[in-house]
């Protein structure tokens, strides 16, 4: 136990500041408030691999590391889409997968957001489409 | 592997490695895998090739892989109503990636099992996608799938399905458990949901851009997948890698294998409740990820090799930078891991739990860092090194409880001796070019490329076309072999320590699915 705690005290608080918005997200402020107010402080976020590679799930798993701690800016992952404000879709979207992502999506309850992860998601990319 | 005993004539096969190819039919077929089988060889791969556009019907491809290196069998049949023999008794790795063939190009072979395997209704069942002849149309409607799991029948036995979609960050399969209680009677695994048709895209691909697709068939392996692909056409292009490029193609290698087992550890501690392994363990992975970043442009390493060499030479800030990294990362493993092996609760779940015993592993043809946790020692850097694996001597971790604790251990040991590698590399490292011109691959001939990725060796077959196209590609991920092998591993075992076994092995869906 002693090792443990000593380690944890060497480490320190390795979180980094988030970034500030992006310029261009400034244009989209008031869709922001929106959201905001709509969502409240907190946002549940639930993952669906619509045929994703796995490259995106390593770095949506990095976001929960010490640097990132996502969870401390209110915005967890969780385990069913009946709990989820946001459905965040990695890959290309393959046939296989269609069915079940329709599905996750009927499951999550409104107001609900859709975002696309990586160049795959939105647009298909090296995969192609169909 | 002797052929000539088996009165079959072989020829040399363009491949980094020992490897020849022959003509078989189908007894000489079996003879053969009986052969490699009864001297301890296995079976690689298994996939088929419609070849009716040149005459030469449809042709079964098996690579076996023994002592001597790899041998390319090829069975042609004259059409699709033919059968070839079912290889399930010689290899049980070989049902599924029979029936996978079926799906893509329908060939059965004659086996009892010809349930669909990549299959899911998302094309016609009379249609094949990798027959040239074939088209697809927009108007297909998903249809619905009656898969036939095997069910277990008995006083309080109940069934529980879990997936496509899992309850986490995880890719989709389906696990179907037969339990009484809380212990797993049966597992049985349902593939193929992240099935894209990668095989399929190759052959729209110039063969100079393949290289960008096989590092996307797994993204956690992608310096492996597109090594393989590089040399694959190297091969049948005849050129020669510069030295440096080879030794930065193994520094990327060794540094893909650490990130994955950091991150491997870490999810390991979380999953057995030690949520202070997770949160080490992925802060290391880290600086690991923002060194790869600053040094070759991109995280996870995707496209830096490229056919050739490589696109991104290595400057010497980030050489100390990697030198540095290499002394850090050894202190900081060896107080986690006296933290680890001293933390009585962790090593209650770890030990005994989810054992596959070096003999099944051997009976089932268990691959890879698995197959090193169950006393399979292989190790394509030690037992066929390529530039500059045969320099560095590199020293294969093996162990023989073959649970998820021996899995943890070989984990260990091998960030161990990939941190030596990659100092030996940063310090060693060849001046000169890092990137040679790729000449034109001859039309149809066929090279293979393998590379020990984290994960296990990762098998590319490529055959070109005429033009600088692609005829047939086919990436091949150790995880065929393993799947099959996590259900037996669970058997026993209760429910809860699943998530745990699971991630012990961590396969790849995308890869087996392509």
């Amino acid at each position: 136990m002693l090792h443990i705690l000593r380690q944890i005290a060497k480490t320190g608080i390795r979180t980094e500041r988030p970034p500030a918005a992006d310029e261009d997200m400034v244009v989209v402020a008031r869709l922001q408030e929106q959201v905001l107010r709509t969502l409240g402080r907190a946002l549940t976020i639930r993952h669906v691999d619509a045929g994703s590679c796995n490259g995106c799930e390593l770095e949506i798993h990095a976001l929960g590391n010490p640097y990132y701690n996502i969870e401390g800016l209110g915005i967890r992952f969780v385990a069913s889409p009946r709990h989820a404000d946001v459905l965040l879709v990695t890959g290309p979207v393959s046939k296989h997968m269609a069915i079940a992502l329709q599905r996750t999506y009927d499951a999550t309850p409104e107001p609900k957001i859709v975002v696309a992860v990586g160049e795959c998601g939105c647009t298909g990319v090296i995969f192609g489409e169909g | 592997m002797d052929l000539s005993k088996l009165g079959m004539t072989s020829a040399m096969l363009a491949a980094p490695l020992p490897a020849r190819r022959a003509a078989a039919t189908a007894s000489q077929l079996l003879a053969a895998c009986r052969d490699a089988s009864k001297r301890g060889g296995r079976l690689v791969a298994l996939w088929l090739a419609d070849e009716r556009d040149r005459e030469r019907g449809f042709c079964l491809r098996v690579v076996l892989q023994d002592a001597d290196g790899l041998v390319l069998l090829e069975h042609t049949m004259p059409d699709g109503d033919v059968q070839y023999p079912d290889l399930t008794p010689i290899f049980p790795a070989a049902n599924r990636m029979q029936r996978a063939a079926f799906d893509l190009v329908g060939v059965p072979s004659d086996g009892d099992d010809q349930r669909p395997w990549l299959w899911l209704a998302s094309w016609p069942i009379d249609q094949f996608p990798l027959r040239r002849d074939f088209e697809a149309k927009p108007n297909w409607q998903q249809g619905e799938e009656e898969y036939a799991f095997v069910r277990v029948e008995g006083d309080g036995v109940h069934e529980i399905p879990v997936g496509p979609v899992h309850a986490g960050i995880i890719e989709p399969g389906h696990f179907r458990f037969q339990v009484v209680g809380e212990k797993v009677l049966r597992l049985e695994e349902r593939l193929g949901w992240v099935h894209k048709g990668i095989e399929k895209r190759f052959e729209s691909m110039a063969i100079g851009d393949g290289h960008r697709l096989a590092g996307r068939v797994s993204g956690d392996s992608t310096v492996a997948y597109a090594w393989a692909y590089a040399q694959a056409l190297e091969a049948i292009a005849a050129t020669t890698v510069p030295p440096r490029a080879a030794w930065l193609r193994a520094l990327l290698l060794e540094r893909e294998r650490i990130a994955n087992h950091l991150g491997d550890l870490g999810y390991l501690g979380n999953d057995a409740g030690f949520a202070f392994g997770l949160a080490q363990f992925s802060r290391l992975k880290e600086d690991v990820l923002r060194t790869n970043l600053a040094a070759f442009g991109h995280r996870l390493l995707m496209d830096v090799i490229v056919p050739g060499g490589v696109d991104h030479d290595l400057a010497a800030e980030h050489r100390e930078r990697m030198r540095a990294e290499c002394a850090t990362l050894e202190e900081q493993l060896r107080i986690v891991r006296d933290i680890f092996d001293e933390h009585a609760g962790l090593q209650d779940r770890f030990r005994n739990c989810g054992r596959v015993t070096p003999d099944l592993a051997h009976q089932l043809g268990l691959t890879g860092l698995a197959g090193r946790a169950s006393g399979q020692a292989r190790d394509l850097r030690c037992d066929f090194p390529v530039a500059p694996y045969a320099e560095l001597a590199v020293r294969m971790v093996t162990a023989t409880d073959g649970d998820v604790a021996a899995r943890v251990a070989v984990r260990f040991d091998e960030i161990g001796e990939s941190l030596r590698l990659v100092r030996a590399i940063v310090e060693r490292l060849p001046d000169g070019e890092c990137r040679a011109p790729v000449a034109r691959a001859a039309a149809y001939e066929t090279g293979l490329g393998m590379v020990e990725g984290w994960r296990g060796p990762v098998l590319l077959a490529l055959t070109a076309g005429p033009d600088g196209t692609i005829r047939r590609c086919h990436p091949h991920d150790p995880s065929w072999a393993n799947w099959p092998v996590l259900e037996h591993a669970i058997i026993d075992n209760i429910v809860p320590d699943f998530p745990l076994i699971n991630k012990s092995f961590n396969l790849s869906y995308s890869g087996h699915d392509l």
